[in-house]
């Protein structure tokens, strides 16, 4: 058993911490957000130059064959810049689910392209009756003549207001709830059936609602298999919750940065505001909070992408559960040892304190997760068709 | 980064299970894993089939009779053996003056000492702590004056666990008044039968007799008794508390008595159902089982980076602090799980040859007081405040 990263690891946050240094300075991605822009494809093509946006993707297909591990050490430094780009939604999770489910015709017409930074594709899963319920859909897809014709909503699509297709889940039998009876389809975001609604959240990301009355879809359109996309769909879920914390991880690493750096600045009563004590043990508290946070996350990256299903689900539900305490935690000490000028949209740690918010309310929160957590049962996770990332995804 | 055990690795947890199930006397483990009351011969007989095997000193080099185990090994002794109910040993020969001796030490003193440690025939307490000084531990007043061959003590030391049980006594004494507190403190051995040492018990919340005050009046104690440089006995008793730190997770323990916990919430019946199954009582359970989880991991980050070499870091004060807030947590929902069997208060049912009845299952007997007993780890081994003003000055820089 060892910590410590590889050489190549290494070499890669190096490379990262560069690009984003020069390309993502503060006042840059304020102005991204002050203009609206979803996504600078410039960034997101330097994120294809070096490597990281076929970071799990099999070499075969032009991908990095990377670990979860690297996708934490990718995401960590992601988060410490608080790179708007939709990098989980892309290369997580479609990117994830067409190795999962796709055809070999699927993967040669997708991958490549996703990999340079040529097109993106996103998945439109979520519904907003749905909350965190991934078996909530309510979107129907049905048979018309040898074609799909599908109608819904979908809401909070992560990467919508930049994606070039979607994978839509849409119901192909049951009702909403049921776990079977889901299907994936990839639609073109330009298809004129398709109409949309672009808003910032908090962070000033910007994600994309989607309704469509009968939108009709090819056969071919079909990813994976009929009725069985709940799966696949939990394990890029898992994986892009993983990923989330590691965005997590570096975004308070940073706030808390700050916030000893102001500790040690602000005087007040004739002194450094660090020589107080109560300060001093809040700010001790935060740097524990991220240290435990840190330690399970490595845990939860090691079994992200790994053989097993039960692994998989208990180490990202502990993660994601501890997580949301530790960036509840470091969000509002951070904001209340600033004092006043916590309070203030100007100054750098607010976006980050927004970030932060964010954290539990995706991927599942700490109810579900720590639920996921306690009601996991080993033997359970062997027979509902949980998928073994590293052969294809086949029906139960 | 690799986070699953190597086939060696694995392959060492069982040659662990194995060697416990079988060395471990039953009595023992029985006692440990109900909580009964411990004695000193039962942590004699676990001490010497470890001695026997070679095992009694995992951090210690091997020059000095230790097995020099890395982190990862270490850490899986310390869960396998908890798990069958192996009895904490008494650290303070093992992890506190035998280290000191083998970094600070004569070459006679490790020569003398060492083995005497490693076979268990001398017993060791602490003399650290006094009345007046507990957090500032600097400004203790027992004083030691040089008197030919000798240095003769007068002062009284405090919270000195098993002083009841020990021959030898490790102390921090003062032998020069300075204006710095911290100069003029020396750290000198004794033995516990010179005349002028008197043991008093201490009878803490539980009722128990674990600590004491041990009272110093003219004790002579030869020059040779010293460890390291007169007046610099600071630095080393420093050194000491670091490494009395990194021990103190407890990771091995909370595992137990968490699967313990669980087994008891499985049994005891809520509203129909067992206790395991309440929603709110499981989230409890769980929330706790994922900060352990989370602590865990920490100690194999910590230690493994401590690894190559050189004194525990100072993070190892995150491991002391978590360890305990979670062992005390355990102790919490242990006796909720009770109810009101737990209040009854029957000292004689936590002993090991009860036969009686208590009024409710006999687990329970001992569940209140060992919480209360329990209340002790955020205070000692350096206050859980403490630890986190160390963070604050050696990790923030604050």
């Amino acid at each position: 058993m060892n910590f410590s990263l590889t050489e190549d690891q290494t070499l890669l946050v190096d490379a990262l911490k560069r690009f984003s240094d020069k390309n993502y300075a503060p006042e840059m991605r304020q102005r991204m957000v002050l203009d609206q822009e979803p996504m600078s494809r410039e960034v997101w093509t330097g994120f294809a130059s070096l490597g990281i946006l076929g970071l799990t993707l099999s070499e075969e297909h032009g991908g990095f064959s990377g670990s979860g591990i690297d996708v934490m050490v990718v995401m960590r430094e992601l988060g410490k810049y608080l790179v708007i780009e939709p990098y989980i939604p892309n290369v997580v999770m479609s990117a994830g689910l067409v190795e999962l489910c796709g055809s070999d015709w699927h993967k040669k017409v997708l991958l490549p392209e996703l990999i340079k930074g040529e097109s993106t594709l996103v998945l439109a899963h979520t519904e907003m009756q749905g909350h965190q319920d991934l078996s909530h859909v309510e979107t129907i897809a049905r048979q018309e003549g040898g074609v799909w014709v599908l109608s819904g909503k979908k809401t909070l699509i992560l990467g919508g207001a930049s994606a070039d297709r979607f994978i839509i889940s849409a119901r192909t039998s049951g009702s909403s709830g049921d776990k079977d009876g889901i299907t994936l389809f990839i639609a073109e975001s330009l298809d004129e059936s398709i109409s949309g609604q672009v808003y910032p959240l908090l962070d000033g990301s910007r994600v994309l609602d989607i309704q469509f009355d009968n939108l009709r879809l090819g056969s071919e359109s079909v990813i994976g298999t009929l009725d069985r996309a709940f799966a696949p769909i939990e394990c890029v879920y898992d994986r892009a919750a993983m990923a989330s914390c590691a965005e997590a991880l570096g975004a308070m690493e940073t706030a808390y940065e700050m916030t000893v750096d102001y500790l040690k600045d602000r005087h007040q009563f004739g002194q450094s505001l660090s020589q107080f004590q109560v300060l001093q043990h809040r700010a001790v508290d935060m740097f524990i909070n991220i240290e435990e946070a840190h330690s399970l996350l490595t845990l939860a990256a090691a079994n992200a992408w790994g053989d097993s299903p039960y692994e998989r689900a208990r180490s990202v539900s502990a993660a994601k559960s501890l997580f949301a305490r530790a960036t509840r935690f470091v969000s509002q000490q951070a904001v209340q040892l600033h004092g006043g000028m916590g309070m203030t949209y100007e100054l750098p740690l607010s976006n980050y304190v927004k970030k932060l918010t964010m954290f539990d309310t995706l991927f599942g929160g700490e109810r579900f997760h720590r639920s996921r957590f306690s009601n996991l049962r080993k033997e359970e996770a062997a027979t509902t068709g949980f998928v073994s990332p590293k052969k294809s995804w086949k029906q139960l | 980064m690799e986070l699953t055990y190597s086939k060696k690795e694995l392959d060492f947890a069982v040659e662990v299970r194995d060697f416990v199930s079988e060395s471990l006397p039953g009595d023992v483990a029985r006692k440990v894993l109900e909580h009964k009351r411990i004695f000193k011969e039962d942590v004699q007989r676990w001490h010497a089939a470890l001695h026997e095997k070679g095992w009694i000193a995992p951090h210690w080099p091997k020059e000095h009779g230790g097995c020099a185990w890395n982190a990862v090994q270490r850490h899986i002794f310390d869960v396998e053996s908890a798990a069958l109910g192996a009895p904490r040993l008494s650290p303070f020969g093992l992890h506190m003056i035998g280290p000191v001796l083998i970094a600070f030490g004569t070459e006679d003193q490790k020569k003398y000492y060492l083995p005497r440690i490693l076979s268990g025939e001398d017993w060791w307490c602490q003399g650290y702590s006094e009345p007046g000084s507990g957090s500032d531990l600097a400004s203790l007043k027992t004083k030691a004056v040089r008197d030919g061959d000798s240095f003769v003590i007068n002062g009284q030391k405090t919270w000195t666990t098993h002083a009841h049980w020990a021959n030898m006594i490790f102390c921090l004494v003062r032998t020069e008044v300075s204006e710095r507190k911290q100069n003029g403190i020396s750290m000198v051995l004794c033995d516990m039968s010179t005349d002028g040492v008197e043991v008093r018990p201490i009878v803490t919340l539980d009722g128990e007799h674990e600590v004491n005050e041990v009272w110093f009046s003219d004790v002579k104690v030869p020059v040779q008794n010293l460890v390291g440089e007169e007046g610099r006995g600071w630095s080393i008793g420093k050194f000491l508390l670091s490494h009395e730190r990194t021990g103190i997770a407890g990771v091995g323990v909370s595992k137990r008595e968490l699967a313990y916990l669980k087994h008891l919430a499985s049994e005891e019946m809520y509203a129909g159902k067992p206790l395991l199954e309440d929603p709110i009582f499981k989230d409890r359970i769980a929330e706790l089982e994922i900060d352990l989880l989370a602590l865990e991991m920490t100690v194999l980050r910590v230690a493994s980076r401590d690894d190559s070499g050189g004194e525990p870091g100072p993070e190892a004060s995150i491991l002391k602090i978590k360890g305990t807030e979670i062992q005390q947590r355990l102790t919490e929902l242990q006796m909720e799980v009770a109810g009101l069997a737990a209040l009854p208060y029957l000292p004689m049912a936590w002993g090991d040859s009860f036969i009686g009845k208590t009024p409710g299952p006999a687990y329970a007997a001992p569940l209140a007081a060992r919480y209360l007993n329990m209340r002790k780890t955020s205070i000692y081994g350096g206050t859980n405040e403490i630890q986190r003003n160390i963070i604050a000055r050696r990790v923030l820089g604050l």
